[in-house]
């Protein structure tokens, strides 16, 4: 078999290589010099403090085709996240959590080209609380819509939390602080009175506790909320965590194990938390965060307003994981365990322009009862603050800024934030924050008989003034339960517990 | 031989006379869709409070509720939240925003941007019982009225749920109310969008 190359000789085939060649150059624009980082600086600003001190970076390039997009990501104990993707070359960031940090910068241009820093130097940031800092106890906030032996609860909460080395106020001096500030409300702390903590008592963070559920017949039932809230200009949620039980969560053979006691039940809860707690300030809590993958720019939407009527809008996307971090740690609730699709939201939307990889600021809003028991509305916003709390990416404001805002600014929404009420929260001067979430709350069914919650959850953004999430939940206790009660939730507070983090994981995958 | 082909003969008469109730049909719910009407045009709606016949205070707020959810997961229609609508009613002065005049559905286009508005009747909500047997039944119907004249587009209506056989039979107290919701609200969402 011969190969003939007579055919180069024809004149016409010269003409299409000629083509071709000016072909390839299309798409190029001449004389682009390739994209290169010049310099990565990165410094601490303030002290090394987890959630005071920030790491300022600022990263510069040359060349580079179109629009140039810098996506950062740190690495923290061999775990690498997304911190922040935009056209800004620098910036800086505060790290939520205590660690030792390198930070990165990956930086994209239109053509695709990637251009990768290198790690910068270990940053090292210090837990915010330690053995000798100081906490208030505030008396416990009553949700249950029961007469529950609150002082009893405060006291044996007060001796767990010093058997087990915590400094604590002495409580003479917090009632003085309560009766000259006329502080009636326990359930969060105002940006006023955080202030005034720190400066008059030299308090470091304060215990907020919540009790959901108070039954003392049989079966007993005990729920509690308790979160540490930072002093200063900011208060700040530093852990939250939950525990509901009730006296058939574990009745085993001929009922032995079931409880009877509601004493033994509060004491197993607090038992819960502080171990939580304690399990959290080691640096072992379980953290929810974005990791994965390659970044790539992608067209968006478009925006009007050249002088040819659109320009392309282009944003970095990746296609990050979820990963969950000290995952083999129990919460007060226990291992955090898959989501069964009994819990998932009956149905959900989320706006496509949404990016769950970026930081954002997340007010929870008290939500709307609708025809349910007194404070279901509370219970259920505390629920999204602890779901909330858990992803690294998010930061969610103390439930009492947002209480002190909203009476600030006279704001009573009965159906939910206006686009005028989402302003004031969202404003740069006033809460700055990202997202809204509010909701409303059609049942709650949790202090006797079968758990049963149904509610509807809605995430306003506010820079782009528009719903980015609605969902509705709903379940009871038994559902898909067929043989000797094998999972069922006796509680309400479990069931909400369940669904809410169906509904934030489901936002934030 | 011959009681064999009565029997066949008997078999046909009866395959004959079961071909007419094969065609019997439950009546469809009555609905009208405006052929003038450029839908795709409909960008974002305002769903007013639905008016609540049946005797549970809240039913209109939990199936309003999930309407505008549902709506909005479609992704084809942005649904405005329900604080917005609530300050555009009060911004109007509508005393009831259930039942809205053309000049106050005309007047959200200024106030609120919408491209049509969406009323709706709740007829039914809750048990219904038949002898022992019992079910939870909805019924609800919907208007979309277009904001630039305040006419009415599209209307439909959806009934699900109710005693079935097996619950005559077996008395299971039909399907949960929330399954009974979303299955109506699914019924009218796909004669809106079909």
């Amino acid at each position: 078999m011969t190969f003939s190359t007579n055919f180069l000789n024809n004149p016409l085939c010269l003409l299409l290589a000629a083509v071709l060649s000016l072909a390839g150059c299309a798409g190029v624009e001449p004389g682009t010099p390739p994209l290169t980082i010049i310099a990565l600086e990165t410094a601490q600003q303030g002290s090394p403090v987890a959630r005071r001190g920030a790491l300022h970076w600022t990263v510069t390039t040359s060349g580079g085709q179109g629009t140039v997009v810098y996506e950062v990501q740190a690495q923290q104990a061999g775990i690498e996240r997304l911190l922040y993707a935009d056209a800004l070359g620098t910036g800086s960031w505060t790290p939520k959590e205590p660690g030792r940090y390198r930070l990165k910068v990956v930086v994209v241009d239109e053509a695709g080209t990637v251009v990768d820093s290198g790690w910068s130097d270990e940053y090292a940031y210090s837990p915010l609380f330690n053995r000798d800092s100081l906490y208030a106890l505030l008396p416990v906030q009553n949700l249950s819509d029961f007469n529950a032996p609150l002082y009893d609860i405060h006291t044996v909460l007060r001796a767990r939390l010093r058997s087990r080395g915590f400094q604590l106020l002495d409580p003479a001096l917090l009632e003085d602080f309560m009766a000259k500030y006329r502080m009636r409300h326990t359930g969060g702390l105002s940006r006023h009175l955080s202030q005034k903590m720190q400066e008059e008592l030299g308090v470091d963070g304060v215990f907020i506790t919540s009790l959901e559920t108070w039954q003392e017949e049989i079966p007993p039932r005990v729920s509690l909320f308790i979160r540490v809230i930072s002093t200063g200009s900011q208060p700040e949620v530093i852990w939250i965590d939950s525990v509901g039980l009730t006296g058939d969560d574990a009745p085993g053979l001929l009922g032995l194990g079931r409880i009877k006691n509601s004493r033994l039940l509060l004491s197993n809860a607090l038992e819960k938390l502080l171990d939580s707690y304690q399990s959290y300030l080691a640096g072992r809590s379980p953290e929810y965060l974005h990791t994965g993958g390659q970044p790539k720019l992608q067209q968006v939407g478009t925006d009007v307003g050249s002088e040819d009527g659109f320009v392309e809008t282009i944003q970095p996307r990746r296609q990050s994981q979820l990963l969950l971090v000290n995952a083999e740690s129990a919460t007060a609730g226990g291992v955090i365990k898959a989501n069964k699709p009994r819990h998932q939201p009956q149905f959900s939307y989320r706006a496509s322009t949404f990016d769950p990889t970026r930081q954002y600021t997340v007010a929870v809003i008290p939500f709307l009862n609708i025809n349910t028991r007194k404070h279901a509305g509370d219970i259920v916003a505390l629920h999204v603050v602890r779901q909330l709390h858990r992803y690294a990416n998010l930061r969610v404001f103390e439930p009492g800024l947002v209480r002190q805002t909203l009476l600030r600014y006279r704001m009573i929404m009965q159906a939910g934030p206006s686009l005028a009420a989402s302003d004031i929260l969202t404003g740069e001067s006033i809460l700055d924050a990202d997202l809204i979430v509010s909701g409303k709350v059609f049942d709650y069914q949790g202090a006797t008989g079968e758990s049963k919650a149904d509610f509807s959850i809605q995430i306003f953004d506010g820079a782009k003034r528009e719903i980015i999430w609605a969902s509705r939940s709903y379940a009871t206790g038994d559902q898909g339960v067929y043989f000797f009660d094998w999972g069922r939730v006796p509680s309400a507070h479990g069931l909400i517990s369940k669904m809410t983090e169906a509904v934030v994981k489901l936002l934030e995958e | 031989m011959k009681q064999k082909k009565s029997f066949l003969g008997c078999w046909l008469i009866y395959c004959v006379l079961l071909l007419p109730v094969g065609c019997a049909t439950t009546p469809a719910s009555p609905d009208y869709t405006s052929q003038q009407m450029d839908f795709s045009a409909v960008r974002t709606v305002a769903v007013l409070p639905f008016l609540n016949l049946s005797p549970d205070d809240q039913a209109g707020v939990r199936v309003r509720d999930a309407f505008m959810g549902m709506l909005l997961a479609t992704e084809a229609i942005y649904v405005l939240p329900p604080g917005e609508v609530a300050r555009g009613i009060n911004l109007v002065g509508m005393r009831t925003p259930e039942t809205p005049t053309i000049e106050e559905i005309t007047k959200f286009l200024a106030l609120l941007e919408v491209d049509a508005v969406i009323t709706g009747v709740l007829r039914e909500y809750g048990a219904v019982r038949s002898g022992s047997a019992e079910a939870n039944l909805l019924s609800l119907s919907l208007q979309m009225s277009e904001t630039q004249t305040g006419i009415t587009v599209w209307s439909a209506s959806s009934t699900k749920g109710g005693i079935s056989m097996s619950d005559r039979m077996l008395g299971s107290g039909g399907q949960p109310m929330n399954d009974v919701t979303i299955e109506a609200i699914n019924d009218l969402l796909d004669q809106l969008f079909e």
